[in-house]
């Protein structure tokens, strides 16, 4: 699945969730767009149910909100997709 | 001393207009310095007692019975020759029954020690309760047999026993004759004949009652004590809560109040909230948030489970009736902040051993309407607008007054308040079970829960009403928020404080200030600005950054032009002084020097 089908599948995400961009700036950063812990639980869920993954226990620990939309897709949702594992995310983690 | 005299009912009152009646004698006492002594004639100018003797003198002629001359106005109690009385009979005489057909509306510790003594010794004390509506005093401590009058209760012998802890019987109270003098027949009313047909019922029967609980179940077999909800059990105990919200955040953040051992902050793994380090504000307790599928049953007791309706709505289920069944499983205790679940689950924590309490437990409700009057003086915290930091307010004022060594009682209307050491809870706000009540319902349970505190003579009470006063829009019945009106009824406070924000128009506040200060005997003395700037349409808000402190001194100048009242910043400790200085002039008397 290439980024731009993933990304475009996210912000479909940010819709159903209530976040409602003219424009999606692929630069936009999580926290600017994810507004409270009860927002965050939406956009979880509905990233689990949408690409079909289950992130691990570790992974909630991991502060993701200065990912911009774009980072997320490369570096979360894509290795998870490709292996599977949250070892994959964890070697794409941003340092 | 004189030897032990001994009579089968003493009443205080005004007196009594006659030694002998129907051949039953009558001793009538009178005061003298701290003594008291049979008068030899028979004296009652306000003809009160009389009146009040004679339903028994006339239904029960062969006992022996006495009057002490404790007061001599109808519309005045004298406390003092009250005391006076009650301390002689503790210690010169001996009877079956007291019957006080009167009271005072402020609770007095005195009083109320000295009628315990002789219940103690196993009197029955019965006393009226006020006419006016009123709890009233010694009428209304648990140990007195509480009468009021009821229009319906037509004959002597019709009684309506209650167990709601308010009134414990009602008795015929309308209109009656009873006595005769020169210028013809006497008639009353009222619950102080109430009172005599109860202490005649109790004579006629002939027995003997150790027990308030003895002498009731006279009236009705089935009687049982009214027990008031205990304190909870679950103070001190090492607890982790869940989920990390609103309210949850006040535990974290004013740890130096928690009357808990807190040992873990838990919440769902979708929050991003998880590793995350939360500090007190006073810096001394640190928590790192954990994720509650890793939760580590053995390290507490007590799992504090928050509002949850909208986080299972999210998950798509019940998470707190998962949680609710892990802690049985893992002999855990609970407490809720709402009663979702809690009917099914007390009772299955119950049979386990177990513990399970809800803030909601703690407003008690009843239906008497009659109200407690207070002694200690009240500050509430009001606000405009929900979200203003008035529960901050309130911790920051409980901090400075203690800090001067002032002894505060504290009743919070936040489901936390019991586990922030507050004395009561009174949950009010968001999922109570009281948000669905409205007026009498509100009042009552304000003010019983305020009467609870009261009673430990403190030097002040604090409370904080929600969300916002008087309000800015009226498009939708949610704007309007009721409860605040029967709340400050039930709680009379003495002074406010009002939270405002910057967009609050001097006009709207000077609205606020009329329509407060309009309903009932108080006064908004200062007011303390929510420093954050939002923009928002009252309902929603989109978003906020502090203000500069050059935009908090143009609201200084702007207030104290336009209402002459000084502000304070909630939750900022350079205001303290100010803070405490202003509490301190509207509650306490100028001294000597300062006049």
């Amino acid at each position: 699945m290439k980024t731009t089908e993933i990304v475009s599948r996210i912000e479909a995400i940010f819709e159903r969730i209530g976040v409602y961009l003219e424009d999606f700036d692929q630069s936009d950063l999580l926290e600017e767009i994810i507004l409270d812990s009860l927002a965050y639980i939406s956009f979880y869920i509905e990233i689990e149910n949408e690409f079909d993954v289950e992130f691990s226990d570790e992974f909630y620990e991991v502060d993701v909100s200065e990912y911009t939309i774009c980072e997320f897709a490369e570096k979360v949702i894509m290795p998870l997709i490709a292996e599977g594992t949250a070892t994959a995310f964890k070697n794409h983690l941003k340092q | 001393m004189q030897n032990c005299l001994h009579y089968d009912l003493i009443l205080l009152d005004s007196g009594y207009a006659f030694n002998n009646k129907n051949g039953s004698a009558v001793d009538i006492f009178i005061r003298e310095a701290d003594d008291w002594r049979i008068a030899e004639k028979a004296d009652d100018a306000v003809g009160h007692g009389t009146a009040v003797m004679s339903i028994i003198v006339n239904g029960h002629n062969c006992g022996k019975y006495a009057v002490f001359k404790a007061f001599t106005s109808t519309t005045q109690s004298n406390v003092d020759n009250v005391l006076s009385a009650l301390r002689f009979i503790n210690e010169k005489v001996s009877c079956k029954y007291i019957q006080m057909s009167f009271g005072v509306r402020g609770f007095n510790r005195e009083l109320e020690t000295i009628c315990r003594e002789l219940y103690e010794k196993g009197i029955i004390l019965i006393a009226a309760l006020d006419n006016c509506g009123a709890m009233s005093y010694p009428a209304s401590h648990d140990f007195v047999v509480g009468v009021s009058g009821d229009p319906f209760l037509k004959t002597k012998n019709d009684f309506a026993v209650s167990d709601s802890g308010v009134v414990d019987i009602y008795a015929k109270s309308a209109r009656q004759i009873v006595g005769k003098n020169a210028n013809g027949y006497v008639v009353e009313q009222g619950n102080s004949f109430a009172a005599s047909y109860v202490s005649l019922a109790l004579l006629e029967s002939g027995k003997s009652f150790a027990t308030k609980e003895s002498a009731m179940r006279f009236f009705s077999p089935g009687y049982s004590t009214f027990s008031p909800q205990e304190k909870s059990m679950l103070l001190g105990t090492k607890a982790a809560l869940f989920p990390l919200n609103k309210e949850m955040y006040s535990l974290v953040n004013y740890s130096e109040f928690l009357a808990i051992q807190l040992i873990a902050i838990y919440d769902i793994k979708y929050s991003s909230n998880l590793r995350r380090t939360l500090l007190s504000f006073d810096g001394r307790n640190e928590y790192v948030v954990k994720n509650i599928e890793k939760c580590d049953w053995v390290a507490f007791d007590t799992l504090i489970l928050g509002h949850m309706r909208e986080l299972s709505q999210l998950l798509g289920r019940d998470i707190k009736r998962e949680l609710l069944e892990k802690c049985i499983s893992n002999r855990k205790n609970a407490y809720c902040f709402d009663g979702n679940l809690y009917g099914e689950f007390s009772e299955k924590f119950r049979k386990e051993g177990l513990i399970l309490e809800c803030a909601d437990e703690y407003a008690s409700l009843y239906a008497e309407g009659r109200l407690y009057q207070f002694k200690t003086p009240i500050l509430c915290v009001l606000g405009t607008n929900k979200k203003q930091g008035k529960f901050t307010l309130q911790m920051q004022i409980r901090s400075v007054l203690q800090q001067n060594n002032v002894r505060v009682g504290v009743l919070g209307t936040e489901p936390n308040a019991l586990l922030l050491g507050c004395d009561e809870v009174l949950p009010l706000g968001y999922d109570s079970a009281l948000a669905g009540h409205f007026g009498s319902k509100i009042t009552e349970a304000a003010n019983y829960a305020m009467h609870k505190i009261d009673v430990l003579e403190r030097d002040i009470i604090i409370t904080g009403g929600q969300s916002g006063f008087l309000p800015h829009i009226t498009f939708n019945s949610g704007h309007i928020n009721a409860s605040q009106i029967p709340f400050l009824y039930g709680i009379m406070p003495d002074g406010i404080i009002l939270s405002f924000s910057e967009g609050d128009s001097s006009e709207y506040l000077r609205k606020s200030i009329r329509a407060i200060e309009g309903l009932i005997s108080t006064k908004v003395f200062l007011l303390a600005l929510y420093a954050f700037h939002t923009e928002k349409d009252y309902v929603i808000d989109v978003s906020k950054r502090l203000l500069t402190d050059k935009e908090i001194a143009s609201q200084r100048k702007r207030i104290k032009k336009d209402l002459g009242l000084e502000i304070v910043v909630s939750g900022d400790i350079r205001d303290n002084d100010l803070l405490f200085k202003k509490i301190i002039e509207f509650y306490c008397e100028p001294t000597e020097t300062e006049q």
